[in-house]
């Protein structure tokens, strides 16, 4: 980890605990070009898709949001971070191998990658949230279309907020999965192992 | 979904605030320990010669031994239940602990000889050990594995057997106040033992609970 790349991530990450959205946004945002060079080489070196990391990048954005207390200030970012991203990476090849053998790369070697392969069509993401179970699919497109806060989606839908990031991180997960499926389909028929 | 919006909408999700996990572990045993203490003194009570055991130096060292145990649990669950958490240390640290306490059983046979080694292994209350300490240690350990659930072990079954050696640790001090069998003959086999299957349970549950 370089000494800059820490400091710059440690003094983000203070600002976001301290309840700065824009510092968060920038720090996932410059994680997120990280973690996804990271996996993709990680991936690469197991013998598999790179098209899978940004499901890998999704996950352990998301497990970076909901774990974020459990950073210690007086700790360095870049092993936490690379703790969290390790743990998701070998859940992720579990869950679809039934083995996790792989070496992981350290995120000091990582150049970051760009978000080229993320985009997807808006009929995609409409067909995707459609599949989800109703309530899933409420929250996620007034979340993610109308750009609502949980808070109030919780306020609309009559439930507890905790119940709503609950529900929205359940529906991530699987969207991260229709996802995968859908990028393996699309990079040919070497992709579907 | 595009992982710029999942940034969005992540960066304006505001996170509640929660304690550290070592604040939400103290405050799960400041729960559980009186819970146990009550049951230990409602059901087997403290040994009649308590107040003069203190100047007992076998009885001294018993509870020294499983104190250290619970203290090397302590330190494992604090290593265990972070995401960069290193799992050999850990390991080291309970493996460290209970040495210690074979140690002690092996000098015990030292000192003493093997006469009336039986007598010393077997003691007064060995079935009841077994079965006591896991007992006392339900309650703390319920209350670790809670309190972990707020925190992303790097590996979740590694960080249910440190809840459990801290639990079980904590349960055999509790025991140690009512057996009188202080051997460390007797400790390194009847209080290992039982510490080891609160430990399994631990790691049991982390498995099943720990997971993120």
């Amino acid at each position: 980890m370089a000494h800059e790349k820490e400091t710059a991530w440690k003094r983000q990450l203070l600002a976001a605990v301290a309840g700065d959205e824009a510092s968060y946004r920038s720090f996932l945002g410059d994680v997120a070009g990280y973690l996804r060079g990271w996996a993709q080489g990680s991936l690469k070196r197991a013998g598999r898709s790179p098209a899978e990391a940004e499901d890998i990048v999704q996950e352990t954005l998301i497990a970076i949001h909901t774990k974020r207390h459990t950073w210690d200030a007086s700790q360095p970012v870049g092993p936490w971070l690379h703790g969290i991203a390790r743990h998701k990476l070998i859940d992720a090849l579990r869950k679809r191998t039934g083995h996790d053998h792989l070496s992981v790369d350290d995120f000091a070697e990582v150049i970051p990658a760009p978000s080229a392969q993320q985009e997807l069509a808006g009929s995609d993401i409409t067909r995707m949230i459609a599949s989800l179970p109703a309530r899933q699919a409420r929250i996620v497109e007034a979340i993610f279309v109308d750009g609502q806060r949980t808070g109030d989606v919780a306020g609309a839908l009559d439930m507890s907020e905790g119940a709503v990031r609950v529900a929205l991180h359940r529906a991530l997960k699987s969207l991260a999965r229709t996802f995968g499926r859908d990028s393996d389909d699309r990079s040919g028929p070497d992709a579907n192992r | 979904m595009r992982t710029d919006d999942l940034i969005d909408a992540l960066s304006r999700d505001p996170v509640p605030v929660m304690p550290p996990v070592g604040t939400l572990l103290l405050r799960g045993l400041a729960v559980a320990l009186p819970i146990a203490a009550a049951l230990m003194l409602a059901t087997i009570g403290v040994r009649d010669d308590l107040a003069e055991s203190w100047n007992d130096g076998w009885f001294v060292v018993k509870l020294a031994l499983v104190a250290f145990l619970a203290v090397a649990g302590w330190r494992a669950v604090r290593i265990s239940a972070t995401p960069q958490g290193r799992a050999p240390l850990a390991l080291a640290l309970a493996a460290g602990a209970l040495l210690a306490v074979v140690l002690a059983g092996v000098t015990d046979i030292g000192m003493l000889g093997l006469q009336d080694w039986r007598d010393r292994l077997v003691g007064e209350n060995a079935v009841y050990c077994l079965i006591s300490i896991p007992l006392l240690s339900l309650a703390p350990l319920a209350a670790i594995v809670h309190a972990l659930r707020e925190s992303a072990p790097s590996n979740p079954t590694l960080a249910g057997a440190s809840a459990g050696l801290l639990a079980g640790g904590l349960g055999a001090v509790l025991y140690g106040l009512h057996c009188t069998d202080d051997s460390p003959l007797f400790l390194g086999v009847w209080y290992l033992s039982a510490i080891a299957v609160v430990t399994l349970a631990g790691a049991l549950a982390g498995r099943r609970w720990l997971r993120w």
